[in-house]
């Protein structure tokens, strides 16, 4: 499939756009490779090899993955607190070895960062494992702690069961939310923490709908309707979405984007996603659309998504094997082309009004609304 | 080479190979559902054909993490269950290529069938540890069912057993914990391997244990003073009590000095120990293994490019757990372009040294007693006997 980049051929209205608006990207994995080039010596990662990116891709705000289900996402460890702690310690110290970012908890403080030129980050969740404390107890302790350590968003589950939760893998046990999984959603809602759905089976998203007494995020997802993987929103789930207030983030990566697409080896753009997002906004309006991009093309890492099926069942609910090749789209394939994504909005005859709240500001009201 | 026969080799250490390991995670179904053939035999068996040996003191675990990503797990319980699994699946699946040696019948069965003699060790008693406030001997013993019959007691660092060489200045002697472990391995006719553990620990072994004892991967620190040799009297005591002393081909060992030492530091090491501790005390464990220090830009790939494509590093890669560029566990390894000897740093050019122990005028009798005899005749004598 042919097709032209747009990032050389911007339109003045769509660069307005990106300067005018606070562009929010709820999900994002910088910390793999943070903490391998950690790993080996090197400090201030943030400031010398994401800041610069996130500048020119127009990106103010991100909630980047500082623990979760898997080792993959924990510093490479099986122990998934510890690996957790890890990396949230080294965000502190990176937040002091230069100045391209500040940690933030809630939204004055995204607002300051952002108005101050610097990244604003939030710590966020993919699974919470790291959260679950002794096996035999529904103790709440773990949440709290990783809330004052600054975690502000929180991905009930990430593709297996916990003790919360069911993720895609937990299909067939056709499980809601445990006891435990309820008075967690519950706490988060109480000591400010955003309630994740992404990855949830039926049961346990309706669940937690019915459970949270705050909006909450899908944070990075596409529509069944447009791409229909089992990870994808059904119709009935995006209603839901819309009645609860919450937003979803639309996901950048071509196997939830278009169906086959990356195994045919065919371009998709972000034009893809805007298939997505018209579906979404036709539904229950563009006010519920955010961009959760789930960027995993760094220097050293080339697909994070691949790192997380090392064998098979390791990923529980994922297609095992090892993807080959590029899983994000073709455009914007970095971080540093996020810029062009105003403009295929612009293209689809989007308001800048609509533009905005898609870049940023429909975030950025569901995190005014939820974090303390 | 000079040898007018080539000996029968052996290994008294070397980590299994990761990507076996993954291989085998990756077609776990296939191979035990019958519709794959094992695959020791096209990931593995080549290493080893390629090492020339055919007796293997094999590490399914131990106190460091290797490669998490792939096989290996911060829960070194689970670690060493799941790769002492990976060996009893395969062999059950009908993998005719080694034989996990139990007995003393095993390992000769082994031998004369021309088998791969694999003897399944532990490289540190973390995962020994079982629950964290009793001293628990259930998993040694679960273990040693499953196969294990050699037990290094430390890694570098600390466990609940004792204390590794990289934590010498404790002055510490085993814990009650390693000393009922050792007693226990003892009566279970393990083999008892003392291999990083400082020095307190190991005169302590020797006053708990009565059988021989072996270290299966280190130099002399008369010609290398790293916190990992062993003293001249230390290598005395191992060759008193039968036991033997495996010659690692680790750069910082051989000779610390040198930032590419080469075979003649190695031969100069093997010479030194045979002369101190009789020459039939001496073997070769050159510790081949899927970490070594993170320094190179290909091993720092070697993170990054995940997947089977990874093989082509699981000589030379870096440890994901090492906070510490040129350290493992606390002990300074070095930044090294090759973590082993410049020669035979890969199990295909194991080889080498036998032609360079000839070149150095090693008699035939006494290189085939290093190449191999010496540790299989160990092994023959140590293992229980049925």
């Amino acid at each position: 499939m042919d097709y032209t980049p747009l990032k050389d051929s911007m339109s003045e209205r769509a660069l307005r756009l990106n300067e005018e608006t606070v562009t929010v990207n709820i999900h994002d994995h910088l910390m793999f490779e943070l903490m391998i080039r950690r790993d080996q010596g090197e400090r201030n990662v943030f400031e010398k090899h994401f800041a610069p990116n996130l500048r020119k891709g127009g990106i103010n705000v991100i909630a980047t993955t500082v623990g979760a289900n898997s080792p993959c996402v924990c510093n490479l460890t099986d122990l998934l607190e510890y690996g957790s702690f890890d990396q949230i310690d080294a965000l502190y110290e990176e937040e002091k070895e230069g100045d391209s970012f500040r940690i933030c908890r809630n939204y004055d403080e995204i607002m300051a960062a952002a108005g101050a030129g610097k990244t604003a980050v939030l710590m966020s969740f993919e699974g919470s494992r790291a959260l679950e404390g002794r096996p035999d107890e529904d103790n709440l302790c773990m949440l709290r702690i990783f809330h004052r350590l600054g975690l502000r968003v929180n991905c009930m589950v990430g593709g297996g069961r916990t003790h919360f939760a069911g993720g895609m893998g937990d299909a067939r046990s056709g499980a809601g939310l445990t006891t435990f999984g309820v008075k967690a959603v519950q706490e988060m809602n109480r000591i400010g923490m955003l309630v994740d759905v992404t990855h949830m089976t039926d049961p346990g998203f309706f669940d937690v709908i019915e459970v949270t007494e705050k909006p909450i995020v899908v944070s990075h997802i596409g529509v069944k309707k447009v791409c229909p993987v089992e990870t994808n929103l059904s119709d009935d789930q995006i209603r839901a979405i819309g009645r609860n207030g919450g937003v979803i983030g639309m996901e950048m990566t071509k196997i939830e984007t278009r169906l086959g697409a990356a195994d045919r080896g065919e371009t998709v753009t972000f034009d893809t996603v805007v298939d997505h997002i018209d579906h979404i906004a036709e539904l229950i309006g563009p006010e519920h659309v955010g961009l959760g991009l789930d960027f995993d093309n760094f220097d050293l890492i080339h697909n994070i998504h691949r790192a997380m099926c090392p064998a098979p069942g390791s990923i529980e609910g994922f297609p095992t094997g090892i993807p080959k090749g590029d899983q994000m789209l073709d455009e914007p394939n970095k971080i540093e082309e996020c810029h062009v994504i105003a403009e295929y909005l612009v293209r689809r005859g989007y308001s800048d009004r609509d533009i905005q709240g898609i870049l940023g500001n429909n975030m950025l009201r569901l995190l005014k609304e939820t974090l303390k | 080479m000079n040898l007018r026969d080539t000996p029968f080799l052996a290994d008294t250490h070397q980590e299994i190979l990761d990507a076996y390991v993954y291989e085998f995670l990756f077609h776990e179904e296939a191979v035990l559902t019958g519709r794959r053939p094992p695959v020791f035999d096209s990931v593995y068996l080549p290493k080893l054909k390629a090492q020339g040996v055919g007796l293997v003191n094999m590490s399914v675990g131990g106190d460091h993490v290797a490669q998490i990503m792939y096989s290996a797990s911060d829960l070194r319980f689970w670690d060493a269950n799941k790769k002492l699994d990976v060996l009893n699946s395969e062999l059950e699946a009908g993998c005719e290529s080694f034989v996990l040696c139990r007995t003393a019948a095993d390992l000769d069965a082994a031998v004369e069938s021309g088998r791969i003699a694999v003897i399944a060790s532990i490289s540190g008693g973390r995962p020994l540890e079982g629950k964290p406030n009793l001293n628990l001997l259930s998993s040694l013993r679960n273990l040693n069912r499953l196969g294990l019959r050699s037990l290094q007691l430390t890694g570098n660092g600390r466990n609940r057993l004792g204390d590794g060489c990289g934590q010498a200045r404790t002055r510490g002697r085993l814990s009650d914990y390693g000393a009922k472990v050792v007693q226990e391995a003892g009566r279970l006719g393990m083999i008892i391997d003392t291999a990083q553990l400082a020095d307190p620990g190991f005169r302590d072994v020797l006053e708990l244990h009565d059988g021989p004892v072996i270290d299966s991967h280190t130099c002399a620190s008369a010609l290398c003073d790293h916190p990992r040799n062993i003293s001249d009297a230390r290598i005395r005591a191992i060759a008193e009590r039968g036991g033997i002393i495996g010659v690692s081909f680790r750069a910082a060992l051989v000779n610390q000095n040198k930032e590419d030492p080469d075979l003649s530091d190695l031969i100069r090491q093997i010479r030194h120990i045979a002369e101190v501790a009789g020459v039939e005390h001496v073997a070769l464990g050159p510790d081949y293994c899927a970490y070594s220090t993170p320094v190179r830009r290909d091993a720092v790939r070697g993170y990054a490019n995940l997947g089977p494509d990874f093989c082509e590093f699981d000589d030379q890669t870096p440890s994901q757990s090492e906070k510490n560029p040129g350290f493992i566990a606390g002990v300074w390894y070095g930044l090294r372009k090759s973590d082993f000897v410049q020669g035979p740093n890969t199990h295909e050019s194991f080889g080498q040294v036998l032609e360079a122990l000839s070149d150095a005028g090693f008699p035939d009798e006494d290189i085939a007693g290093i190449a191999g005899r010496n540790y299989l005749q160990f092994c023959r004598k140590n293992l229980p006997g049925a």
